[in-house]
């Protein structure tokens, strides 16, 4: 906001030099040479001015109808990233390199708007906000994956795993929480015991997931047991085949993925998904 | 004195300053119950400077954009592990309230110059004619602004007002009136002028019968 003076004495005010005069909290040497230089500096008088029209502590009528108006769109897009005119990259650009903590603040901020959330809803709108992995969850809405991510900061969990302990949540949902936290062996603790309570799909596939994401000794043939598992109960539940694409690619499994590909396009032919998987298959091959 | 603390924050947790709340908010980024105390204060007070700063600086403020430029004030805060909160200096309400007026002034600067350079202005072809009265008009408001600011001779002012003590502060009071708009009432909201919205109007009269009085009328 402030740079140098070209019309006034000495310095212009910084923007905290400015708050401190309107606050009287200057002594009165430096509160005369502010004067001096606001008085003969038309850039710093003008800051002042639109700082003291912000500042208002008074709200008219009409002010407080926009203020109104604007909340309720804040509360209506439940604070999902809505985008400026150039939004995506900036988006991008924050969760790439290391906002992940920004976007859990939000959760938690939204956690904390009456707790009216659930864990699950919490979940989800991390799961809007920033993809975690490349596999895919049950439930998950597209997000593009980018490789380049900087490593959660697992301190950054830490306020946010207290309040979900006391949240009522079953292993299901913590087991996701803890995959989205990057705590792989708690996250298949979660699922295997939320997998030997309820056999279902979602619970399988994610079970699958953290079993990838792991990759220790044996946990990509213990990934591949629960996909194939969760598509055996559902033959058209999407995530499953998607992830056997993933998992086929790293096992090097090239013609078995392209065939999941097939099948994953015969599912959902156009969602972001499927684009995702239609890019993955090589020129010669599509 | 103004009206009192008019900038002062409600007791809906009186055992946690704004100041203490601003930095502790940045230091645990992720705890609910703090955000929600943080949201309490200061949630309507960031889309109020939101509104008003894009009013400020663009002369409308749509709705859809501030809900957008609230977010980006959030990020802004969070960035960087939420330094800026963490490392939040002031005491006062006050300095918080400012604090985050000038977080929202800046985001909302930011989002009108990457507008403005989006944009390319189209040529405007004119007649002569209009180019004529153009340059009439313009010389015009070269003569009124150049007789105004001879007219405010800002040192003589000074030398002239007869509250020595506080000349300089009644000489920027008067051109925060007169040049930049400002209202009485508006001025006197600030505690750092230290005045009621009456002294103020003394204070302007005063100045502009000084400057009657040099111009000889």
């Amino acid at each position: 906001m402030n740079s140098r003076s070209e019309t006034g004495p000495g310095d212009c005010l910084t923007d905290q030099l400015m708050a401190e005069y309107l606050e009287g909290a200057l002594t009165p040497v430096v509160k005369a040479a502010c004067e001096v230089h606001l008085i003969a500096c038309d850039h710093c008088r003008e800051n002042l001015a639109a700082f003291m029209r912000v500042l208002q502590p008074e709200i008219t009528p009409q002010e407080n109808n926009a203020i109104e108006e604007v909340l309720a769109k804040w509360d209506h897009r439940d604070l999902r990233p809505m985008p400026l005119p150039r939004p995506s990259s900036r988006w991008k650009r924050l969760l790439t390199y290391g906002a992940i903590a920004s976007v859990l603040a939000l959760v938690a901020f939204m956690g904390g708007r009456g707790f009216r959330a659930s864990l699950d809803e919490l979940v989800y709108t991390a799961l809007t906000k920033f993809r975690p992995f490349e596999a895919r969850l049950s439930d998950q809405p597209h997000v593009a994956f980018t490789a380049k991510r900087a490593p959660v900061d697992e301190r950054d969990f830490e306020s946010l795993r207290k309040e979900v302990a006391r949240r009522s949540a079953d292993s299901y949902q913590r087991g996701r929480f803890e995959l989205l936290a990057g705590k792989y062996d708690e996250a298949v603790e979660q699922l295997k015991t939320a997998a030997s309570e309820k056999k279902a799909p979602e619970v399988l596939n994610d079970l699958g997931v953290a079993y990838f994401n792991r990759n220790r000794n044996g946990d990509l043939k213990l990934a591949r047991e629960n996909l194939e598992a969760a598509i055996e109960l559902d033959n058209t539940f999407k995530p499953g085949v998607f992830n056997l694409v993933l998992l086929n690619e790293v096992e090097g499994l090239t013609a078995d993925a392209n065939q999941k590909i097939i099948r994953y396009l015969e599912l959902d032919p156009d969602s972001d998904w499927a684009q995702e998987l239609r890019n993955r298959i090589s020129p010669k091959d599509r | 004195m103004t009206e009192g603390n008019a900038f002062h924050q409600g007791g809906d947790s009186p055992d946690l300053s704004s100041a203490d709340l601003m930095r502790e908010c940045g230091r645990r980024v992720t705890d609910v119950e703090l955000w929600q105390t943080f949201e309490e204060r200061f949630h309507r007070h960031i889309t109020n400077y939101v509104l008003r700063a894009l009013r400020v600086i663009q002369g409308r403020a749509d709705t859809d954009v501030a809900c957008d430029l609230v977010q980006e004030v959030y990020l802004r805060l969070l960035q960087d592990k939420a330094r800026l909160m963490s490392s939040f200096r002031g005491e006062t309400d006050f300095s918080v309230l400012a604090f985050l007026g000038r977080i929202s002034m800046g985001v909302s600067s930011d989002y009108f110059r990457s507008r403005q350079a989006g944009k390319r202005m189209p040529a405007e072809i004119i007649s002569i004619d209009q180019a004529r009265r153009h340059e009439e008009e313009s010389r015009v408001d070269d003569v009124d602004v150049s007789s105004m600011l001879s007219w405010i001779d800002v040192n003589r002012l000074i030398e002239s007002e007869p509250d020595r003590r506080n000349a300089t502060r009644n000489v920027l009071i008067f051109k925060l009136h007169h040049v930049e708009g400002l209202t009485v009432r508006e001025i006197s909201q600030y505690p750092g002028f230290d005045l009621t919205a009456p002294a103020i109007e003394a204070i302007l009269q005063n100045l502009r019968n000084q400057l009657k009085k040099r111009m000889g009328r």
